[in-house]
């Protein structure tokens, strides 16, 4: 009894162990995106997809999108009111071009993708958002303390739930989607289906093993076929609730279901072949539902393609079916095999040095793989098994190569192991014993197509030849007299179609050429052959030969060479020209001509015909992209390639993988900045520009999110371009100075290496105005301007022309007024001080008896009325300006008759009866006033004279006669005292009048001629 | 017995003037100030026959003087008392209710002689100004020459045409005195209907 329950015990392990040993799945890679590809921050909360394609990535330090290449960041502003943190948690799009987020710990905001801009709703601030899918689109809820919201597709609260009637108060209630009439719903920690119309709550039931259990409960996925309900509990797992039995199971360690799901279950992502993912903290369990087994995909540090870390925190499926897994370090993308690429490498115990080495076809249909110094692998085509060769010898294999029925193995010392197909038995082949006593490997074995068989061997071994169907060797050897070889062993071959065999070997750059109708050997020197003079090339480490009779040739690090011996010329690809690198493993065509190359950085179609390279990494979905070995093989029956690289056995037709590049993706322009400033609104596709808005620069991508291959662009600008600018994989194009005009901007964009462009399904539209220097109503306005500018002109010129007549009026006023200004602040002041000498002298001659004292002072009184009257005369002068012809003889007339008068001397007047109107200017005035003055003063001082006659006439000139009765002068006289004469003909000259005098002991005459204006 | 009140901010002629009227026995010397507005309310009381007023005085002018009291001193006579004969304020007091001028270089005798023609009637002054003045009143209101007399028509004519005092006096065969005292007929008549708008006209030139 015991030992039948070890028996069990032990086979149930070794189930168990069986079915763990299937754990490390090999068959998923990923593709990683961590902070040094451009994300934001490694720790991956949350991951969308927009309806433009592009994948928002919400992490612990910022934003991001990518659009497969590219990822573009977006931060909360340093002082920005809207978002107060970068720690996204959650990012979903809520309607086209807008996200809302949560933002710990903010809430919820929201975000425009064309503005790139934040903003806030009406429920920002709220925390707890969920969003479930409906059968008619997505369903928001709203967590709050006794009650959950229902959201509309606004994002405004639409309707609330109370919470359950028996639960306490102060927890939050969390609702989500269940059926379009109820909802699932969580209060505090018991679960709830909640009847949307009869608002009533119905509980699920819950046994849970022991105490304590299920307060740390989440939902976590509806299974509607199976109406299933998985709940996640942190501490203790996970928890099926079924529908139909109404009964809740704890799927657990020890269970019986042999399941073993632990740990903090962040999501549950179901996945085609009936596998259930769960994201855990230690990677990612995957369940087969159907057969029930569980595996595990776990981050490997030694394996970059491995998943990022094992701590998951989500996972997205996007419209391409690729899977995201964001974890604590970095974003994982599940690289899809798109390729239709069937591989193995389990089976295969390889490890570092024992990588896949070559790989033939048997006459049984089964691959027959070898590993390098190691074991001879069968994978049988129906079974898919793989088995190793059973037999002392199966190991140091160095190469297979079939023969009938036969496959014969290479590499164990000078003997061959054969393995026929048909009978399953081994035999081992002595013959070469003979040819090759001391060598230690042979290198090199093939059938020609003529039968004859062909081994090359190490340490001098040279060639040897079995001739075919006879027992019957010949060996070429350095040294025999007609050979000599650059090197002692040669590994690689090819034969041509004329038979000739081409050979290589890692070792040397030289190829060696059997030629078959002379039987002599030569070396190619390609750095004599015409393209590749002098140039230095590394070992060889593969060659084969088209249709056409060139030798193609692959370097360890020197690129791809195809060789024509016809002219003896030769063409070197590199990396320039498209290989992704220059060590190549293998080379193999396939049926059309098509040349593929196993190189150290992925898979290489050459495509002859186009004379391009089409590569494939793991990126694309290649299950290993290293190529160290010239594992190769092409099934023309089936049309399949195999190649074998480090680790994997991968077998494909080759259609498949070309063809899967057809793939459409949508090209975006993501900004436009026009003269240095980002447009926000990048939707809107017509524009109109100001005239000096014509510096632009477009920044366009395309979103692939499937393959990593590169993309490459190329634009138009119609109206400015006459042609399409190729731009490769360079995103942005700008354009400077742009003249007036309509013009449309276009992009296009296609997989590097591709024929066929994806255009732009909107371009821009846009139109820069006519600056307004060159507009037609510009023109009208100038002419406008121009005609009144000139009208303008004249118009000044006149005004001007009054403007100056009236400043002179206005100046000759001023000048008036401020004479009078003058006249009055003078006079004043000195006829106050006047009038005080005269009175003091006056009281003080009352009060001196001294005569001659007396007398002095008169003459004080005298000189300062003389001062006063002199004083009294400029005032009338200047106060009264330019005066009537008739006042001034009035005022001449009184002056004189006043005068004489005083001085006891009669006087006779005759003055026109009529005066004409005439205004004379205040110089005529004061001079002539002044002359007669001063000549009826001279007449009462000198002429001693009894009558004084003035005469005044009145003509075109002014003439007046002052003539007296007294004794007269002589000239000689007046002029020397100094005064008299003279003055009166300065003062005649000052106003262009002349006078004249007649004087003799009968009296004197003085005539004074003024011309009138 | 005139009694005369004198207005004159300037000591030395103040009391030079002072001196001089308190020898003539006509005369009795009632008060004198230095400054119009202590003066104007003592005029008001005292109602002497004839105000001496100096011109050019600082503070209130003695323009400003005349206009303020001469309704509240009906019998009183203003005379200006003034530096230069051709200054326009003359005018300008005159029309504002002076009666006549006295220049400060004026003789003694001379002086007596004005102020005791002044009480007794007339206009002394010289004709140019005369005219001017009338000149002014003439153009508030041209029809107020129809209120005049014939005879004071005649002398306004004369004295538009410039002739001196004594030449209408000798044209119209009267003293000199009557033809002052038409002239101050003249003024008066025009003073009170034309006073306010004389006024304006004058200071509203200025």
């Amino acid at each position: 009894m015991r030992n039948i329950i070890s028996v069990i015990t032990f086979l149930f392990l070794l189930f168990a162990n069986g079915w763990y040993s299937n754990a490390q799945n090999a068959n998923y890679s990923f593709t990683n995106y961590t902070t040094v590809q451009g994300l934001p921050n490694n720790n991956i909360a949350s991951i969308c997809q927009d309806s433009r394609g592009f994948l928002w990535i919400a992490t612990l330090e910022g934003l991001s999108r990518f659009d497969g290449k590219n990822f573009k960041n977006f931060y909360a502003g340093k002082n920005d009111s809207v978002v107060s943190s970068n720690t996204f948690g959650m990012v979903h799009e809520y309607k086209k071009g807008h996200l809302v987020l949560d933002i710990v710990p903010v809430g919820v905001i929201c975000f425009n993708t064309n503005t790139e801009t934040f903003y806030k709703t009406t429920i920002s601030g709220r925390r707890d958002i969920r969003i479930t899918k409906s059968s008619h689109g997505d369903i928001y809820f709203l967590a709050a303390c006794n009650k959950a919201y229902i959201l509309n597709n606004k994002l405004e609260i639409k309707d609330s739930i109370a919470k359950p009637p028996n639960e306490p108060m102060g927890y939050n209630l969390y609702a989500y989607y269940f059926s379009d009439s109820s909802l699932l719903i969580k209060s505090r920690s018991t679960f709830y289906f909640y009847n949307t119309k009869t608002k009533n709550y119905a509980e699920i039931p819950v046994d849970f093993d022991s105490p304590g259990q299920g307060s740390n409960w989440t939902f976590r996925y509806l299974d509607p076929v199976g109406q299933q309900l998985y709940f996640a509990d942190y501490y203790n797992g996970l928890y099926r609730y079924s529908l139909k039995t109404h009964k809740t199971e704890h799927l657990n360690r020890g269970d019986g279901s042999g399941l073993c799901v632990k740990s903090n279950i962040m999501q549950i992502v179901p996945r085609e072949n009936n596998e259930l993912w769960f994201l855990t903290n230690h990677g990612i369990d995957v369940w087969n539902t159907r057969t029930n087994t569980m595996s595990v995909i776990q981050s490997n540090t030694s394996k970059s393609n491995s998943l990022a870390y094992n701590i998951t925190t989500c996972a997205f499926t996007d419209k391409s079916n690729g899977i995201w897994i964001g974890t604590y370090k970095g974003l994982s993308k599940l690289n899809a095999n798109t390729l239709k690429i069937k591989s193995w490498s389990d089976g295969f115990s390889t490890n570092q040095d024992n990588s896949l080495m070559s790989v033939v076809e048997g006459s049984d249909e089964n691959i027959y793989v070898s590993l390098y110094f190691s074991k001879v692998y069968q994978l049988n085509s129906t079974t898919n098994k793989i088995t190793a060769w059973q037999h002392p010898l199966n190991n140091s294999t160095w190469n297979l190569f079939a023969r009938g029925d036969e496959i014969i193995k290479i590499g164990s010392g000078n003997s061959l192991l054969s393995y026929n197909t048909k009978t399953n038995k081994f035999t081992v082949l002595d013959y070469l014993k003979p040819y090759y006593p001391d060598i230690d490997i042979i290198t090199l074995g093939f059938v020609h197509s003529n039968g004859d068989e062909w081994y090359s061997a190490n340490k001098g071994g040279g060639f040897v030849r079995k001739l075919a169907n006879r027992n019957c060797f010949k060996t070429y050897k350095t040294g025999d007299g007609v050979n000599r070889f650059a090197s002692s062993y040669y590994c690689y071959y090819t034969e041509d179609d004329h038979g000739d065999l081409w050979f290589g070997v890692n070792k040397s750059s030289l190829l060696l050429h059997w030629n078959s109708k002379t039987d002599r050997f030569e070396e190619i020197n390609f750095s004599r052959t015409k393209g590749t003079e002098n140039r230095l090339l590394p070992g060889i480490n593969d060659i084969t030969h088209d249709t056409a009779g060139n030798i193609w040739v692959a370097f360890d690090g020197g690129g791809l060479l195809k060789y024509t011996p016809g002219n003896n010329s030769s063409v070197l690809y590199s990396v320039t020209d498209g290989l992704p690198a220059t060590h190549i493993s293998f080379l193999q065509f396939d049926k059309k001509n098509r040349l593929w190359l196993g190189t150290i950085n992925g898979l290489s179609c050459f495509i002859i015909n186009e004379n391009r390279f089409e590569n494939f990494k793991n990126e694309n979905g290649l299950p290993d992209d290293y190529f160290d070995s010239y594992c190769r093989y092409f099934d023309a029956k089936k049309n399949l390639l195999w190649f074998g690289s480090s680790t994997t056995l991968m077998s494909f037709n080759p259609e498949d993988l070309l063809n899967s590049n057809k793939q459409k993706f949508p090209v975006y322009i993501d900004e436009i900045i026009i003269n240095g400033k980002r447009l926000s609104d990048t939707l809107q596709n017509h524009l109109a520009l100001k005239a000096d808005e014509n510096n632009l620069l477009f920044h366009f991508t395309a979103i692939d999110l499937t393959n990593g291959k590169e993309i490459e662009y190329s634009y138009k600008m119609e109206g400015a371009d006459k042609s399409w600018i190729y731009n490769s994989t360079n995103q942005s194009a700008s354009y400077a100075n742009i003249k007036p005009g309509t013009y449309i901007f276009k992009v296009r964009a296609r997989y590097k290496g591709e024929n066929h462009w994806i255009e732009i399904k909107e371009p821009f539209e846009f139109k820069i105005a006519t600056p307004w220097s060159r507009s037609w109503w510009f023109f009208l306005l100038m002419v406008g301007l121009s005609g009144f500018l000139g009208w303008f002109i004249i118009r000044t010129y006149y005004l001007r022309r009054l403007e100056k007549q009236a400043a002179i009026i206005e100046k000759q006023q001023a000048i008036s007024e401020e004479r009078s200004r003058i006249a009055a602040d003078m006079h004043d002041d000195m006829g106050a001080g006047l009038s005080r000498i005269r009175y003091l002298s006056a009281s003080m001659k009352n009060e001196i008896q001294d005569e001659k004292l007396k007398h002095n002072l008169d003459t004080l009184i005298s000189s300062s009325d003389n001062l006063v009257d002199k004083m009294n005369d400029i005032i009338w002068t200047l106060n009264t300006g330019d005066e009537s012809l008739e006042e001034v003889i009035y005022y001449i007339r009184s002056q004189c008759s006043e005068m004489l008068d005083n001085a006891g001397v009669g006087f006779e007047y005759v003055i026109p009866e009529t005066i004409p109107d005439l205004i004379i200017s205040s110089e005529i005035k004061r001079n002539l006033y002044l002359a007669i003055k001063e000549a009826t003063h001279n007449v009462i001082k000198h002429a001693h004279a009894t009558q004084v006659n003035l005469l005044i006439q009145i003509g075109q000139q002014i003439t007046i006669r002052v003539s007296d009765n007294g004794k007269g002068f002589n000239t000689e006289e007046l002029t020397s005292k100094g005064n008299g004469l003279v003055n009166y003909q300065k003062r005649m000259a000052v106003i262009k009048g002349k006078v004249q005098y007649h004087s003799d002991k009968a009296g004197t005459e003085i005539c004074f001629e003024v011309p009138l204006p | 017995m005139i009694s005369i009140v004198i207005v004159e901010d300037l000591e030395e002629i103040r009391s030079g003037l002072v001196q001089l009227l308190k020898q003539q026995e006509d005369f009795l010397v009632l008060s004198a100030f230095h400054d119009g507005v202590d003066a104007m309310p003592e005029i008001i009381e005292l109602q002497p026959d004839i105000v001496i007023m100096d011109i050019n005085m600082p503070g209130m002018s003695g323009i400003d003087c005349i206009r303020q009291i001469k309704d509240h001193c009906q019998g009183t006579q203003f005379m200006i008392f003034t530096i230069y004969e051709n200054d326009e304020k003359i005018v300008d007091a005159l029309a504002a209710g002076a009666s006549g001028y006295l220049l400060k270089k004026t003789s003694p005798d001379k002086m007596v002689e004005a102020i005791k023609e002044l009480h007794q009637g007339g206009s002394p002054m010289s004709s140019q100004i005369a005219r001017k003045v009338i000149g002014y009143f003439k153009e508030a209101k041209p029809e107020d020459n129809n209120q005049l007399t014939k005879k004071e028509n005649e002398i306004l004519l004369l004295l538009s045409k410039g002739f001196l005092y004594k030449e209408i006096a000798g044209k119209l065969s009267i003293t000199m005195g009557t033809v002052t005292q038409h002239i101050h007929h003249i003024y008066e008549k025009l003073h009170v209907a034309n006073r306010t708008e004389a006024i304006n006209k004058v200071f509203g030139r200025k």
